[in-house]
């Protein structure tokens, strides 16, 4: 003869509603079987989760219970995969901050002192000319004679006579 | 317009001349990159910037201006030296070459100018006088 199981009381539906596992075997299986029961532990689970829900919207805000957002879960994602510009743009900056840096751009590595004399050299021969260009731009011819044409001039064979000679302004010089 | 305010330009460079003639005083090249300028002078980092900047710019331009004058130069020869002489081209062209002159002379004079405002006073004539006392280039790095 089987052993007949009587409902479940009000402590056991409870216990059902809290944690099944800790109703032994035999009022677990009434439980699945019984409608009746059943419906029972429904009905308190659905008062218990609308009063959760009214509890939860009327509670006042310094006994709400704070809530984390869900970037702030713990579970890390990388920032490129929340916003992918920001990640290139932060990539970017890293990439051309390291290029300017001190450690990169070394200042004397450019200018070693064998190159800056060099080039010393060359700019004091290159403002040489530049001077020589500023002073007279043209070729000495263009601009004025000789003076030493004058005296070519006065000495040339085919305009003196012997014992003539003549100095610059024209008067003659006893020799 | 442009007459005028070359024909100006020429008489500051005129009035200045005695200063730019003093261009000699002043150390060629990056001297502001010799241990030697720098130690004395104090230079900054940031007043090695800067003048790398003034002297790229300057000689660049006075590069600009040495190749044009040599153009126009060339220009006046052949106008000059033509079997048929055409004054009026002749004195245009010398006027040309005069103008590019005044502005290399002017080019020239802005560097020593900048040079001056950037060391103040006390550092520019300190500058004079340690490049007069400069072993020079010739020198090894390691006796400066």
């Amino acid at each position: 003869m089987a052993k007949k199981i009587n409902h479940l009381d009000e402590q056991q539906i409870i216990e059902a509603v809290i944690d099944e596992r800790g109703l032994d075997a035999g009022l677990r299986r009434h439980l699945f079987e019984c409608s009746a029961c059943h419906a029972e532990m429904k009905a308190l689970q659905a008062g218990l989760d609308r009063f959760g829900k009214i509890s939860r919207e009327g509670a006042p805000e310094h006994f709400r219970k704070p809530t984390i957002s869900e970037l702030g879960t713990g579970v890390f994602k990388p920032v490129w995969k929340i916003r992918p510009s920001l990640g290139i743009g932060v990539a970017f900056a890293s990439i051309l901050a390291l290029l300017l840096s001190p450690l990169t751009l070394n200042r004397e590595r450019i200018y070693t002192l064998d190159a800056v004399y060099q080039e010393m050299l060359q700019d004091d021969k290159f403002m040489t000319e530049i001077e020589k260009l500023e002073e007279n731009p043209l070729p000495r011819f263009y601009v004025d004679t000789d003076p030493g044409d004058d005296d070519k001039e006065i000495q040339n064979p085919g305009t003196m006579r012997d014992n003539d000679s003549v100095t610059q302004d024209g008067g003659s010089r006893d020799v | 317009m442009f007459k005028n305010a070359l024909a100006i330009l020429a008489a500051i460079i005129l009035f200045l001349y005695p200063a730019i003639c003093r261009a000699k005083d002043i150390p060629p090249g990056r001297w502001w990159h010799v241990p030697y300028f720098v130690e004395q002078l104090q230079i900054t980092d940031e007043q090695k910037d800067e003048l790398d900047k003034l002297f790229d710019y300057n000689r660049n331009r006075l590069a600009e201006l040495k190749k044009q004058m040599e153009q126009e130069r060339s220009e006046l020869i052949k106008a000059f030296d033509q079997e048929h002489l055409n004054e009026s081209t002749a004195i245009t062209q010398m006027k040309k070459l005069e103008n590019t002159r005044t502005l290399l002379a002017a080019t020239r004079f802005s560097y020593s100018l900048e040079l001056r405002k950037m060391l103040g006073h006390e550092r520019f004539q300190r500058l004079k006088t340690l490049y007069r006392n400069w072993p020079g280039v010739q020198q090894p790095p390691n006796h400066q």
